[in-house]
């Protein structure tokens, strides 16, 4: 009967549509765990949970069930391991002045492999690309398949190289992609570039460089298609987690080079995770006009209020021409997540989103997420 | 935040939309690109209503109906979105501004000051500079 259910959710997957995953910041210092992949496979967080993240997903944050692949069903050898994330969505917004809208679409469907041999592992993460919206009439099957990662990594106790396509270590790495961060800095739905990543760590911090190129392959991404360069560099104090963000990025059009901050503190007694990251970028241009300056500001408190609840409130700002009056979105988001089980989460997200100056008439919008992790 | 901001604000000056380039290559890299081509959107991949704006050459021509390299011919037919010279008549500053219809982009619509830079440079003749 478990089986079947579970070949059922399978097959849905397989049969919808994706939108990028990646890690959940917040559990991070608040289960007192080093960095994100102390619970997975890839050192950005996100996607493949290795042992310990399924053990925290199934026991820490449900309190119920098994957290393991096939719900602990099947063990698989040591070699091999395999996955996949499945996210259905019921929109609501309403843009300022106008009538509301509502719309219900397969968000995520990805699978992810993992075959290792010593400290070498090659990754594939395999899916169908999002359906918010309608397709092309006459597109090719092949524009319905998405592989948002692959690549080979080497990895041992104090160092990681990566190649392939991946988002570099870079940012708070939400699982948002609509979150700020992620939305205007190169890193949203389908945006991840060729990269070569090369990582150390100690005990108490751990540092990240790359280069990257825009993904040569137009049928399977989207964004800038910049080449260009990140660096990160965390450490961590007890219950924080201080890091600093560089990254220079060039088009044909533009040349961007960032500085940021990022930090994190665990209120141990009141149970409250804080998350903020504020960055400054700067943008020109190469057929010439006005310079930009750029910020990104985001801050973001979370609690866990018993185990399998929680919530959260987060502000966020982005300001794409900071001498331009009126060019900014600000945001202000509210979030409830229920882990009723192991592997399966509901999680209402509702955000006020102002445009330019004009804060009395925000946007309004209202996102019910159910997600099934395999 | 808000303060941080009006520090920078202080120490950078204010402009306005009249201050910023109206060539095509500054309003393609700074306002279409980041805000029409993500992936499900204007992208290449997700061409919606087989609009592709991921390039500054495949944005200008297929808003325009005429591409960078084509002389520039007065009388010569305007492109489905921009009628040079007439903001007011071009469908383009209708969709980014919801008027008589659908907003673009629908998730989030552009700030006036961008939209403003946008008609600027279809008042100028919408040049492919």
């Amino acid at each position: 009967m478990r089986l079947s259910w579970l070949a059922l959710v399978v097959g849905v997957a397989i049969a919808l549509a994706a939108a990028p995953a990646a890690a959940y910041p917040q559990f991070q210092p608040a289960l007192g765990w080093a960095r994100c992949s102390a619970c997975h496979f890839s050192p950005a967080g996100g996607g493949l949970l290795n042992d310990v993240g399924r053990d925290e997903a199934g026991g820490t944050l449900s309190g119920r069930g098994d957290g393991k692949f096939l719900h602990g069903a099947v063990e698989l050898p040591s070699w091999i391991q395999l996955g996949g994330d499945v996210r259905m969505a019921l929109l609501g917004k309403q843009l300022a002045g106008r009538d509301p809208t509502l719309l219900a679409f397969p968000m995520q469907a990805d699978t992810y492999t993992r075959i290792a041999a010593g400290p070498i592992s090659l990754n594939i993460t395999l899916g169908l690309n999002g359906a918010a919206r309608g397709r092309v009439a006459g597109a090719s099957p092949l524009t319905y398949l998405a592989s948002r990662q692959h690549y080979v990594m080497y990895e041992s106790e104090s160092a990681t190289v990566r190649a392939g396509r991946f988002f570099p270590v870079f940012g708070v790495r939400t699982q948002d992609h609509t979150a700020y961060p992620r939305r205007y800095l190169d890193q949203s739905t389908l945006d991840e570039p060729y990269a070569l990543e090369v990582g150390v760590n100690g005990a108490s911090w751990e540092g990240y460089i790359a280069g990257f190129v825009g993904n040569p392959i137009p049928s399977t991404g989207s964004g800038a298609k910049a080449t260009g360069a990140t660096a990160y560099y965390e450490r961590r104090f007890g219950n924080s987690i201080v890091a600093g963000n560089a990254r220079f990025a060039m088009t044909a059009d533009d040349r961007r080079g960032l500085l940021g901050a990022i930090g994190k503190h665990w209120l141990e007694k009141p149970g409250l995770m804080l998350i903020g990251e504020l960055d400054l970028q700067r943008q020109s241009f190469t057929g010439g006009g006005t310079t930009r300056l750029q910020i990104l500001g985001f801050a973001q408190v979370t609690k866990m209020i018993m185990p399998g609840y929680m919530i959260g409130a987060t502000v966020q700002r982005w300001d794409s021409d900071l001498s331009l009056g009126g060019a900014s979105r600000n945001a202000l988001q509210l979030d409830l997540q229920w882990f009723p089980y192991a592997h399966v989460e509901l999680h209402l997200l509702t955000r006020l989103e102002a445009t330019g100056d004009d804060a009395t008439h925000p946007n309004r919008l209202a996102l019910l997420q159910l997600h099934y992790y395999l | 935040m808000r303060a941080l901001v009006l520090g920078f604000l202080l120490i950078i000056g204010c402009d306005a939309s009249t201050d910023r380039s109206t060539s095509w290559s500054y309003i393609h890299a700074s306002i279409v690109r980041p805000s029409c081509t993500s992936s499900a959107c204007h992208s290449k991949l997700g061409s919606q209503a087989g609009v592709d704006l991921s390039t500054p050459d495949a944005a200008y021509l297929l808003l325009t109906g005429r591409g960078c390299d084509a002389p520039d011919v007065a009388g010569s037919p305007p492109g489905n979105f921009v009628r040079p010279g007439h903001p007011e008549a071009s469908k383009l500053v209708y969709l980014l501004r919801g008027e008589g219809g659908s907003v673009m982009p629908p998730d989030a619509p552009l700030p006036d000051a961008e939209i403003e830079i946008i008609e600027r440079w279809i008042l100028e003749g919408a040049a492919c500079d």
